[in-house]
């Protein structure tokens, strides 16, 4: 009974679960990625191959690329499902395939893990291995060897391509005739398109998401020299921009302006790498701008505004442009400012025979490029009157790159003259920016031979345009430089224009007042000090001598200049009692005051003695002195 | 064969085409100063007019070259070929020659010319509806420091400045009343003298130094004011205006027309060139 159950159970699992049994079908999975090694901003495939082999009804579907690492984003996806049937020795096998290619763009240095990726077989969710690839700067990828065209690889090439260039989802240029290039999403995405170019590469991004970038071809430019300024849009690959709104062009007031790019629609240039990521370049304008004065002229930023993704208002850099003249050296006569580029001069005249004072016909065409003049140096003579100009022209810019064209001059000349007369040559001085150098356009006007005819001005007498300007002769010599010379540049008229009368006033002044100071110094008392001093020295020479009298009088000077210096007395003329009293006054001891007195009166007595005196006694009294003089000191050390 | 017979028929082509280009010789001062003389007596002014300008180009500052240039845009005034603008190169040519000659003759003939030429554009004025009143009057001190020259000045001043000393050393030696009067007398004229000379000759060469003067050289030309908008109830400045130049700033040029004060195109007014 229960082997009877188990045969039963094993019939219904046969009947009612046969997934279960296909659930054993042999399943493939592989992912590659091609190639391996990319430069930053290229694509790259990103290959599932999934293939059932089996009794059929179990195909792989849904595929997912599964994890992405950051900096890589999906510009595509491709994928082919395939279904075969074999019958071998009478054995029917089937066999289910989905071939699944994703178009992945790297836009972040390294070497990171793409996957896995992953598909549904039979309900359940399958997955492949990952892969590994590597992201290298521009120009450090090895060179892919060409791919061998596959015939049955569904992206290897279109029936319908017949140049041999297929679909390429890494850039190549898709057949116009390939009837699917419409079915894959990406692809055709012109910011998909197009590699890596140097030229727009930035060290970091002006901000995020999308900014504008502005540039000048050159940093230095002569008045009239074209200087063409670009601005362009960069934007990261993954962002959608929408409409620009609020847009300002750059203001460029000392420039004269003209287009160099249509106004249309921006233009997809490629890709660039700013800092380290992949941007998307747009060129939104392109314009040439001549300076029209010196200095260092401003280009102001154009701004917009991007409705999408909330990037909002962007706004390109302030540019400067440094601006001079042409050089002075060789600068040719007639040169005008402003006159930049490369021009050429043709010249037609008609008719060359008329009669006198008929109009004559003379076109001058200018062609060139760079900042071609608005009017002409026209050649003057005696007698031959031009009218104003008709000027047609027909200028743009030239392989978006020069302004150039021709402007056309149209001139009626009427010449009072008869006979061959020379109408003499136009002449348009320029400097060539490219060879940096001067050059001379010409047109000769040549001969027109006209007939005899009636003077223009006979019997007229109208003269209210008439100038009437008295002029005189020209000077047919140079006068020369002779360098002018002035007094107030020279150093001495400063220092004698009032240095003289002050000095003069000082040296009146001066002599004034060192005369005063003199006769200041004649009239003040000596001091007392230094003429006990000088008495004293005098004192002791008379005494070391031989005249007794003499002595006697230098000792009598000398105990009154002590007697002075030391008490302010003057004992000159003062009697014996009262000059007692007055030094006593004066805090001097009665003993000393009357020393004093006595050596004086001694003094007194021996000068006036009928008998003279002896040295001998002069030398005594010159002691006594000093004795009284000793007392005096000793009242002043008291005191 | 065939290849040099083409050779010499497509240099002979180039050599006699009309539209050609070819680098101009360099020429010394002398000789474009030569060729622009004889082209002034063949009347072929625009050559002349050219070559003037270009000497000034180069640098060259002579009252020569200057009078010649007045001559020769006052020439092309006269004719059909006549440009705006021309008169007030002329008056520009004219006025600087007198400003560079140590010539009495170019001085005269320059102030005959500047004569006839300001009656010239007063005459235009004056058909235009304008005021034909010219001469803006200088100040009082520009009149007087104009009196005489800076050397003259200097020169008065230095003179002044011996008398006073002399008068100050015999003002203190003197004894005699008299002596004493006279040398008082002296001192005051003379130092007086010293600083009202030493004062104009300071002007003098403040002027030379410091005064930049342009000559109005475009017709029609409005003064504007600061914001670069047109004074109101102002007439056009007369081609030819002698103006004193303040300042200069992003294409305009600020002037003194000794009148008013205002704002220019820098192309509209031409500096005149000093002796230094």
């Amino acid at each position: 009974m229960s082997s009877l159950r188990v045969v039963l159970v094993a019939l219904l699992a046969l009947v009612f679960f046969p997934s279960r049994a296909f659930a054993q079908d042999k399943a493939e999975l592989s992912a590659t990625v091609e190639p391996s090694t990319v430069e930053i901003g290229s694509a790259f495939r990103y290959q599932l191959k999934a293939s059932v082999t089996g009794s059929g009804g179990n195909a792989p579907r849904s595929p997912q690329p599964g994890t992405l690492p950051e900096g890589m984003t999906v510009a595509g996806t491709s994928s082919s499902p395939m279904h075969m049937m074999r019958i071998v020795n009478g054995v029917t096998s089937q066999v289910d395939s989905l071939t699944t290619v994703w178009t992945v763009r790297a836009t972040k240095l390294g070497t990171f893990t793409v996957g896995p990726p992953t598909v549904e077989i039979g309900g359940a969710r399958r997955a492949a291995k990952a892969v590994k690839i590597t992201v290298v700067p521009v120009g450090k990828a090895p060179k892919a060897p060409p791919r061998a065209q596959d015939p049955f690889d569904p992206f290897g090439g279109s029936p319908f391509d017949f140049f041999g260039q297929g679909p390429d989802p890494l850039g190549g240029a898709p057949s116009p005739f390939d009837p699917f290039k419409d079915l894959f999403g990406g692809d055709d995405d012109p910011r998909m398109r197009g590699p890596v170019d140097k030229r727009y590469s930035l060290p970091e991004p002006r901000a995020p998401k999308a900014f504008l970038h502005a540039v000048v071809d050159k940093p230095r430019a002569v008045v009239g020299e074209q200087i063409t300024l670009s601005v362009y849009l960069y934007s990261l690959p993954e962002t959608q921009l929408g409409s620009a709104q609020d847009v300002h062009v750059p203001s460029a007031p000392d420039f004269t302006r003209r287009p160099l790019a249509d106004s249309g629609p921006s233009k997809h240039l490629g890709r660039a790498i700013v800092g380290d990521r992949a941007w998307d370049v747009e060129l939104l304008l392109k314009d040439a701008l001549f300076p029209v004065k010196t200095g260092l002229l401003v280009i102001g930023p154009m701004s917009l505004v991007l409705t999408n993704g909330r990037i909002g208002y962007r706004e390109s850099e302030s540019l400067t442009v440094d601006v001079g003249e042409p050089p002075l050296a060789g600068r040719p006569p007639g040169y005008v400012v402003g006159d930049v580029g490369n021009f050429a001069l043709q010249a037609t005249v008609s008719p060359r025979s008329a009669t006198r004072g008929e109009p004559i016909g003379v076109t001058i065409e200018l062609r060139g490029t760079g900042n071609l003049p608005t009017q002409l140096a026209l050649p003057t003579a005696p007698g031959i009157e031009w009218m104003d100009a008709q000027v047609k022209e027909s200028i743009g810019a030239q392989r978006e790159e020069k302004i150039g064209g021709t402007r056309t001059f149209t001139y009626v000349v009427r010449a009072d003259k008869e006979g061959a007369v020379d109408l003499g040559e136009v002449k348009l001085p320029y400097f060539d920016p490219e060879k940096r150098a001067y050059a001379v356009a010409r047109a000769s006007l040549g001969i027109v031979d006209l007939a005899k005819g009636t003077p223009r001005d006979a019997g007229v007498t109208d003269d209210a345009d008439q100038v009437a300007i008295d002029l005189p002769k020209p000077r047919m010599s140079l006068e020369g430089g002779t360098e002018r010379t002035y007094l107030t540049e020279r150093r001495f008229y400063r220092v004698s224009l009032f240095g003289a009368p002050l000095a003069c006033a000082i040296a009146v002044v001066g002599s004034r007042a060192f005369r005063k100071v003199r006769e200041r110094q004649k009239g003040r008392a000596p001091d007392p000090a230094r003429v006990e001093k000088e008495r004293r020295a005098e004192a002791e020479a008379a005494v070391a001598a031989d005249d007794g009298a003499k002595a006697v009088s230098a000792v009598a000077r000398a105990l009154e200049a002590a007697v002075f210096a030391r008490t302010g007395v003057n004992a000159r003329g003062a009697t014996g009692s009262a000059l007692v009293s007055e030094l006593e006054a004066t805090g001097v001891t009665a003993d000393a005051a009357r020393a004093t007195a006595e050596a004086l009166r001694a003094c007194e007595d021996a000068r006036f003695s009928p008998a003279g005196v002896s040295i001998d006694d002069a030398r005594e009294l010159w002691t006594r002195a000093k004795s009284a003089v000793e007392g005096l000191a000793k009242r002043a050390e008291g005191a | 064969m065939k290849r040099r017979l083409a050779l010499v028929v497509l240099s002979g082509a180039l050599a006699t085409s009309s539209a050609r280009a070819e680098e101009p010789a360099a020429q010394d001062p002398a000789t474009l100063f030569r060729e622009a003389t004889d082209a002034l007596a063949g009347e072929r002014l625009v050559d002349a007019i050219a070559k003037l300008e270009a000497l000034g180009d180069r640098g060259v500052v002579d009252a020569a070259v200057s009078f010649d240039r007045g001559v020769a845009y006052a020439m092309r005034a006269r004719t059909s070929a006549g440009q705006p603008g021309d008169l007030g190169r002329a008056v520009h040519g004219f006025e600087e020659a007198r400003e560079l000659s140590h010539d009495g003759r170019t001085d005269d003939e320059a102030k005959r010319a500047l004569v006839s030429l300001r009656a010239e554009v007063a005459r235009r004025r004056a058909r235009a509806g304008e005021s034909a009143e010219l001469a803006v009057s200088a100040s009082l001190g520009r009149a007087l420091v104009e009196l005489a020259s800076e050397n003259t000045w200097s020169g008065l001043a230095l003179a002044a400045s011996l008398v006073l000393s002399v008068a100050i050393v015999l003002r203190a030696r003197a004894q005699a009343g008299r002596a004493k009067v006279a040398a008082n007398t002296t001192m005051g004229i003379a130092g007086a003298v010293l600083v009202a000379t030493a004062l104009l000759a300071d002007a003098a060469r403040d002027a030379r130094l410091h005064l930049r003067e342009a000559i109005v050289v475009t017709p029609g030309t409005r003064l504007l004011d600061a914001r670069k908008v047109v004074l109101p109830g102002r007439d056009a400045l007369a081609e030819g205006a002698r103006v004193r130049l303040l300042d200069e700033e992003g294409g305009f040029s600020h002037i003194d027309t000794g009148s008013a004060e205002g704002w220019v195109g820098t192309n509209a007014v031409l500096p005149l060139a000093k002796r230094r």
